[in-house]
């Protein structure tokens, strides 16, 4: 339970970062593109979208993760 | 029935459930500690209102719909990006921070980083950098919806007029009712708030017909909006990149926001707020990129006072539009009172003496810094979201003492008080141009944050390493 809830953090921290990383790279902010459009929304738009909502995904899995450590555990 | 009249009653209602909320809170005060820190218990609903009602502010609401529009849908990685990273940001300096608290106890940032570095000065260089910092985001709230509720009302009142009315207001709630009456107003707030924006952006999408049509029209306007860095070239990779290191700074480095994972009720309820904060941004923030583009495509190069009162106000049925009025005077009053609350808390933190007298200290000196932030909202700019990214930069440069303080096993080192607190004289120096904004084209923000906070890991790694045990000599 231990190794599952400490794996889970690390997952959420790495995800985190590495998608930090990505949104702020050309992968997702290329300069003067707006193609592809996806359900109507420009390139960085809609891939902004996803991130972000990746970005949450990642937050529930740490909040799953440490929801139940005691205020004075170390994470 | 006409805009005044909806104006008058919603008005009527919000005052009255102001009023509630703090005697409710009123009563609930049995002392000092009680007044400043709610009772330490907050749940996760109540603590994800507050926290998304202090952080989405009269920027967001009438700043983002202005950036949405001027500098495109670049604007999402600039604000939503941030704050989905912000909201783990929470959660990770959520739990060392209330580790901490456990080990030190809490009366305050300012009084817990003086205990963790051992020397008074830590807590003074922290409360410069919030005061210098802080009451000019608090005057942009106050002056932002003075100059919209004048746009609206030319007649009624000049927007010092409507200014003085909200710190009234603001003053009268949070001097009764403390914290607690805070809290239960920015949840009142907080409601109001994403309620009137989806509102309006469902308005503004509907009126085009779908989202695709609105960015085909957005297209046919402008094309350049569609991508970054946008039409004038603000949104580079390096502005993005500095904006989202400060935004993610901001629970750490804004009393207002730490000392909210403080009085968490516990790590689960702290979890659950930081997500709810998560979706709260998402829906929020997508609303106002909805306005923004229904600006881009109706009111491209009208003045941003008459494209917020008109796409607000008065393309609105008058029912919605008072709503939204009562809604962005919510929104600012929830971020300044907190904040103008923190300031006075972090004062009363790093003094000593008699609770009573430090009770009058504190309350007299939120009524100094509202002054303050009045007078400063009658002179300051309206580039709203430009002045509240200074200051989130600003107080950004904090942020290396303040986890140094959190990280440290034991005392926190001297060399990032020092490292901080430079940092942070010249960003002020910089803001009042006696040294350069950029220096081989990188942003002295980024410069200044990025030493600090090299400083700061070096020390907390040092400082970390288990002790040599030296053989003792007989």
């Amino acid at each position: 339970m231990e190794k599952y809830r400490v794996f889970l953090w690390s997952m959420s921290c790495v995800g985190m970062v590495v998608l930090s990383i990505i949104s702020l790279s050309p992968l997702a902010i290329p300069p003067g593109k707006y193609l592809p459009m996806l359900f109507g929304l420009p390139y960085s738009l809609w891939v902004g979208v996803a991130i972000s909502l990746a970005m949450l995904l990642m937050t529930v899995l740490a909040a799953v993760s440490i929801s139940n450590l005691a205020e004075n555990e170390e994470i | 029935m006409s805009l005044t009249y909806w104006l008058i009653a919603l008005g009527l209602i919000y005052l009255g459930s102001l009023v509630i909320a703090t005697l409710s809170a009123r009563k609930q005060n049995e002392g000092g500690g009680e007044f400043l820190t709610a009772g330490g218990d907050l749940g996760f609903l109540l603590g994800g209102l507050t926290v998304a009602a202090t952080l989405f502010s009269t920027f967001t609401l009438l700043g983002m719909p202005d950036f949405f529009r001027t500098h495109g849908v670049g604007g999402w990685i600039f604000l939503a990006i941030s704050d989905a990273a912000l909201a783990f940001v929470i959660i990770w300096f959520g739990i060392h921070l209330r580790r901490k608290v456990v080990e030190k106890g809490f009366r305050g940032v300012a009084g817990l980083i003086q205990d963790c570095y051992g020397n008074r000065w830590s807590g003074y260089v922290y409360l410069v950098g919030v005061f210098v910092f802080m009451v000019p985001y608090v005057s942009i709230q106050i002056r932002g919806i003075g100059i919209f509720m004048s746009a609206i009302f030319p007649e009624f009142m000049p927007i010092w007029g409507w200014a003085a009315c909200i710190v009234a207001v603001m003053l009268c709630y949070s001097e009764l009712g403390g914290l607690k009456a805070i809290i239960y107003a920015d949840a009142i707030q907080g409601v109001i708030l994403l309620s009137v924006t989806l509102l309006i952006a469902y308005g503004c999408v509907n009126s085009f017909g779908s989202l695709q049509l609105m960015f085909e029209e957005v297209r046919v306007s402008s094309e350049a909006l569609l991508s970054v860095p946008g039409p004038k070239g603000l949104l580079t990779t390096q502005f993005l990149v500095a904006s989202f290191v400060v935004i993610i700074m901001v629970p750490l480095t804004q009393p207002q926001m730490t000392i909210r994972l403080v009085i968490m009720s516990d790590t689960k309820s702290l979890c659950r707020m930081a997500i709810l904060l998560s979706l709260f941004a998402t829906a929020i923030i997508g609303a106002t990129l909805a306005v923004g583009m229904y600006g881009a495509v109706h009111y491209p190069d009208t003045e941003t006072s008459a494209f917020l009162a008109n796409t607000l106000i008065f393309d609105q049925l008058p029912v919605i539009g008072a709503t939204v009025a009562i809604g962005l005077i919510a929104a600012a009053i929830s971020t300044a009172d907190s904040q103008l609350f923190a300031l006075g808390s972090e004062l009363r933190s790093v003094l000593t003496g008699d609770d009573q007298k430090l009770m009058r200290i504190t309350k007299a000196a939120i009524i100094l810094f509202a002054l303050t932030a009045l007078i400063t909202a009658i002179f300051t700019g309206n580039e709203l979201v430009m002045l509240a990214r200074l200051s989130f930069a600003g107080t950004a440069m904090l942020a290396p003492l303040i986890l140094a303080a959190v990280l440290t096993p034991n005392k926190a080192g001297n060399e990032v008080m020092f490292a901080s607190g430079t940092a942070l004289f010249l960003f002020i120096g910089s803001v009042f141009g006696l040294i350069p904004e950029a220096y081989n084209g990188i942003r002295i923000d980024l410069i200044l944050l990025g030493s600090s906070l090299l400083v700061a890991v070096i020390s907390i790694y040092v400082r970390s390493r288990p002790q040599s045990v030296k053989p003792a000599i007989q």
